[in-house]
């Protein structure tokens, strides 16, 4: 039995399934690290329109505003709501607790200052106080989108046996390697 | 004491716009003073149902909540007699917010 098990597990087999398995892990990592780069570029893309068309609708008298101006806006609000709530309610890594804190507080701070003052009036004047708030919302939203971003891929790391194992065994060959120069 | 159950997606509209009356025709002035004063002023209690709607203007919730501290409740009676359905992820930051333009209201009041 041994003897045709041997015959047909060859060692030549053996290494070309570990490096097929090994190359799917590493794929379905990639692919999940490509998938949420993905969507925080596409959220904080959504946050860079939706102060465009904040700021070009609140640099225009409320009187004076026309229906496009203001329709960029409510689109804008509705991407960003969906693409943000999306994020939040995905990224559940325990070591994300701060930065999803954070990132909600802007986007709670963003929500309020992009249809907020005098949207959608049509009395009123150009408010620059307004237009600051709502620069600087849209800031601290992008800010806080790349930085949770980077919590969520560095714990997905972190808590990632099969790349733990590999950088645990590259740190031990760093330190054990015998042709290092010695300085 | 009377409690009822509003959605504002069906009983209002689900593409509440503007401050004042002269805004639009869903306005926040006009929700306030037509739906949420009338019960107010009778000790009630409204839980008020926003999944449906397309969206809440920052302006219109504000012109709401901001306006019913300035027009004398207080943020502790309309925490009393005011709660909120959200389930929708797109909109369960709006009772948060709210409650915001009302605590904000109340510290200029």
């Amino acid at each position: 039995m041994k003897t045709i098990i041997g015959f047909f597990v060859t060692p030549a087999l053996v290494s070309l399934a570990i490096s097929l398995w090994a190359n799917a892990v590493l794929e379905a990592r990639r692919a999940r690290r490509d998938h949420i780069t993905k969507l925080f570029e596409g959220a904080r893309d959504d946050v860079r329109r939706g102060v465009e068309a904040g700021v070009e609708c609140f640099s225009t008298k409320p009187a004076d505003r026309t229906h496009l101006q203001e329709a960029r806006v409510l689109s804008a609000d509705r991407e960003i709501r969906a693409a943000v709530s999306l994020l939040l309610g995905r990224v559940r890594s325990p070591g994300c607790d701060e930065a999803t804190h954070k990132a909600r507080e802007a986007f709670q701070s963003l929500v309020v200052e992009l249809t907020g003052g005098n949207f959608q009036a049509r009395r009123g004047v150009i408010s620059r106080e307004h237009i600051t708030r709502l620069v600087h919302a849209g800031a601290n939203m992008r800010t806080a989108l790349a930085r949770l971003r980077d919590a969520e891929l560095k714990d997905g790391f972190d808590q990632d046996p099969i790349l733990s194992w590999m950088v645990g065994k590259y740190e031990w060959a760093q330190k054990n390697w015998p042709f290092r120069s010695v300085p | 004491m009377t409690s009822k159950v509003l959605s504002i997606a069906r009983d209002f509209s689900a593409f509440p716009a503007g401050r004042k009356r002269e805004d639009g025709p869903f306005t926040g002035e006009k929700f306030r003073e037509e739906v949420l004063v009338p019960i107010l002023d009778q000790g009630g209690h409204i839980t008020l149902d926003i999944d449906g709607v397309e969206g809440l203007p920052s302006s219109f919730l504000e012109e709401i909540f901001g306006g019913l501290v300035r027009a004398g409740f207080s943020l502790e009676q309309l925490r009393a007699a005011i709660d909120f359905k959200a389930t929708e992820p797109d909109l369960v930051m709006y009772p948060d917010i709210a409650w915001r333009f009302a605590s904000e209201a109340e510290s200029l009041h």
